[in-house]
């Protein structure tokens, strides 16, 4: 009896050991291990010490001696291929097959992440691993996401967490609802409620920056407010510049210095001329490297036209008509952006912006050693800028300007070959306000430009995931006869070639 | 010798009835599934709705599905693949006769491993090849996740395959055989259902669980942690049954 027990402790005791042993090397992470290798000690040391008499007989004859050296192989095989496992494990070699890459980040993701230096940056989701469909649904898709993210290089942490199950993380972390993804970096955090790919490298590259970047939108002249929410306000490219990371604020130039953290400086429709000063303030700062964006409506006086003009920007006489639009809206005074310029600013788009009441843009004389001047975006040709405005029908008279009119113009200036800053003009404010952005091209538009201006090119380029689907089609028939040959065919065969066999043997 | 082995064993079991009617009842339950699955995706497509947030219906709604339709069916069929391949030689009594012949027990096992491996990819590819080819005909499908799969499927066939030899030779009864493989495999699938969670479970879900280093085959993606762990489990459970067929020698 007590040699059974014996054994039995032994056996328990070599199970013990192997699932150390194998977990050792495969996932030292595991809690217990401690625990578990002991009890592996024990088991083992009390088979030995209660079954000696029979153990010592045993391993001095031939059989003791071969299952010895077999056990030892055994052992020393799974340590083997138990590091093998954990070293492939730890360098985590990966092929997405799926179309599209659906397992991975994009390569622009990748290229993003692959800059980030200094520590790594945290990234914890709490998700429910269990309960309703959606909550499944949201923690599968964030298991895919968290895994290409993982996987894109060293410089993220990735770490998942069940708020039900490990309450302890999320009472630390101060999450009480399920979805929410944590990205930490030292003091700097963020917090995100079940991101897509391109919301989560943003809010990563938020927190991987030292200093947040901001667009400053000029206030205290009767400009589009920020915070009003309303057809003429930029709340909503306020929010679009927001999800890019960048932090955006007023700020009343003719009062305030314009901050070190400037990306890019918006001037839109102010009602009062900004004063001589804050002209020169920005005039300052641009030959600093800033970049201003100047959006006027029709016969506004910003203030700012002597700096313009010797950026060699100014806004044309008369209004912009384009007959293209008016086929379709029955409003001609809303002109359609017909082809984007080659600057980077706006390269890649295809939605046609419309503005919304504008004044052409022109370019006004300038030394082209000191500054060069691009064309962002254009009417069709057949549009031309109307200098009587009042005049019903609106017709192209001999003195208007014939198409294609500029929209969108950028100076880049570089007196004695340095950058001394970027200007982009509108002769409209409304393509930018909340009534504008409605329009997807408007938005893209804008966007972009005030991306590239706050040099987030990188971010912005980041493209919608357009996975492909696959596709595949059958009527009833179809089915039916692909239903016969699965279901009776193939097992038929087989059954056919069995029943075959089974009469050869029989002699039949 | 292994090759010698190995045609021996696969010839022996294609002149076998019971192979056959093995293969055409796995194939049968095949053919229904693949005909349930195609009937439900495609439904399911002209309704609209139910995969609407999925981004790749044809990878998420059929191909998936498929490959888990297969792997459970390995589940089911592998243990009676198995249980006579070494269990039957010791209760027909041809096991001495086989230790005496000048085949080396590592050719003896390699080379049943590999038969065995050989005609489940028959079956494998003959049951499977359907699926493709409706796809092909009747639409675009996306061909290299199903290449994935086959990949996934012929990983665990060759796990479950060493753990059956591995039962095998652990009893000269086909039963005991079958049972140890059916409720070894199925008890390290179910361990899956631990995964929900963060502890200490979880992680022995995560790292000792079949279905967890077998899923991501099927969704088009191809862990190196997995297939090293796919062929770690298969060369452990031969390095196993090899030493169990070199005890016999020295009995």
């Amino acid at each position: 009896m007590t040699a059974l027990i014996a054994r039995l402790i032994g056996v328990l005791g070599a199970l013990a050991a192997v699932v150390t042993l194998g977990a050792l090397a495969a996932a030292p992470e595991l809690p217990g291990l401690r625990t578990l290798g002991l009890t592996a000690a024990v088991g083992l040391g009390g088979w030995l010490y209660l079954d000696w008499p029979a153990v010592s007989s045993w391993v001095r004859s031939r059989g003791g001696l071969e299952a010895a050296r077999a056990a030892l192989l055994v052992l020393l095989g799974g340590a083997i291929l138990s590091v093998a496992v954990a070293l492939v494990s730890r360098a985590d070699p990966r092929w997405d097959l799926s179309p599209g890459g659906r397992h991975s980040v994009t390569s622009q993701t990748a290229a993003i992440l692959a800059t980030l230096d200094g520590p790594p940056i945290e990234v914890t989701g709490f998700f429910m691993a269990a309960g309703d469909p959606v909550a499944v649904r949201h923690r599968a898709h964030w298991d895919a996401l968290a895994d290409a993210f993982a996987a894109a290089g060293p410089s993220l942490v990735v770490r998942t967490f069940d708020p039900d199950v490990s309450r302890r993380e999320a009472d630390q972390a101060g999450v009480t609802d399920n979805g929410v993804v944590l990205i930490s970096r030292g003091a700097r955090k963020e917090r995100l409620y079940a991101p897509d790919e391109r919301t989560l490298v943003t809010a990563i590259v938020r927190v991987a920056r030292e200093r947040t970047r901001a667009v400053y939108v000029s206030a205290g002249h009767g400009e589009r407010p920020l915070d009003t929410v309303s057809g003429l306000s930029l709340t909503d490219l306020s929010a679009e510049l927001r999800a890019l990371g960048l932090a955006v604020r007023p700020l009343d130039v003719s009062r305030t210095e314009i901050p070190d953290d400037a990306a890019v400086l918006i001037v839109a429709d102010p009602s009062l001329p900004l004063a001589q000063a804050a002209a020169e303030q920005i005039d300052d700062w641009l030959d600093g490297g800033g970049a201003l964006l100047v959006a006027a409506e029709p016969g506004r006086d910003t203030g700012l036209g002597p700096l313009l003009a010797a950026s060699g920007l100014a806004l044309g006489p008369g209004l912009v008509v384009d007959p293209l639009v008016r086929s379709v809206t029955g409003d001609a005074s809303t002109p359609m952006v017909a082809r984007y310029g080659l600057h980077a600013s706006v390269r890649g788009l295809r939605t046609p912006a419309v503005f919304l009441g504008a004044s052409p843009v022109i370019e006004a004389p300038h030394a082209p050693t000191e500054v060069t001047v691009h064309r962002l975006a254009e009417t069709s040709e057949l549009a031309w800028a109307e200098s009587n405005p009042g005049e019903q029908p609106l017709t192209q008279g001999a003195g208007d300007a014939a198409g294609p009119i500029t929209l969108l113009a950028l100076s880049e200036r570089h007196p004695s070959g340095r950058s001394a800053g970027t200007i982009v003009l509108a002769g409209d404010a409304d393509w930018l306000a909340n009534d504008g952005m409605r329009n997807p091209g408007n938005r893209d538009l804008a966007v972009r430009l005030l991306g590239a201006l706050a040099n987030e090119q990188d971010l912005i380029e980041l493209p919608p995931r357009d996975l492909p689907q696959g596709s595949l089609a059958m009527d009833w028939l179809d089915q039916v006869v692909v239903g016969l040959v699965a279901l009776l065919g193939i097992p038929g065969l087989c059954l056919g070639v069995a029943a075959g066999l089974w009469i050869r043997r029989r002699g039949m | 010798m292994i090759w010698h082995v190995a045609r021996r064993e696969l010839l022996s079991r294609l002149r076998s009835p019971f192979a056959w009617v093995v293969a055409g009842t796995w194939l049968a339950l095949q053919g229904l599934m693949f005909t349930l699955i195609l009937g439900v995706y495609l439904r399911a497509s002209r309704d609209g709705g139910e995969w609407e947030e999925e981004s790749l219906p044809l990878l998420s709604g059929l191909i998936d599905p498929l490959y888990s339709s297969q792997s459970l069916l390995l589940l089911l069929f592998m243990p009676l693949l198995t249980m006579n391949l070494l269990a039957g030689e010791q209760r027909g009594g041809t096991l001495p006769l086989l230790l005496s012949s000048p085949l080396s027990t590592l050719s003896v096992v390699l080379g049943k491993w590999l038969a065995l491996l050989a005609y489940v990819s028959g079956l494998l590819f003959v049951g499977g090849a359907l699926a493709p080819i409706t796809m092909i005909w009747f639409g675009e499908p996306p061909l290299m996740p199903m290449l994935g799969a086959g990949l996934g499927l012929l990983l665990l066939a060759g796990a479950l395959g060493a753990l059956g030899l591995l039962a095998s030779s652990l009893s000269g009864s086909q039963l005991v055989a079958a049972v140890v493989t059916w409720t070894t495999s199925l008890g390290l699938w179910m361990l899956a259902v631990l995964e929900t969670g963060d502890g200490p479970a979880a992680a022995l879900a995560r790292h000792g669980s079949l279905l967890v280093h077998v899923r991501s085959f099927g969704q088009g993606l191809i862990l190196g942690a997995d297939v090293a762990w796919l062929l770690a489990f298969a060369a452990l459970g031969l390095l196993i049954a090899w030493q169990r067929l070199e005890s016999w020698r020295w009995r």
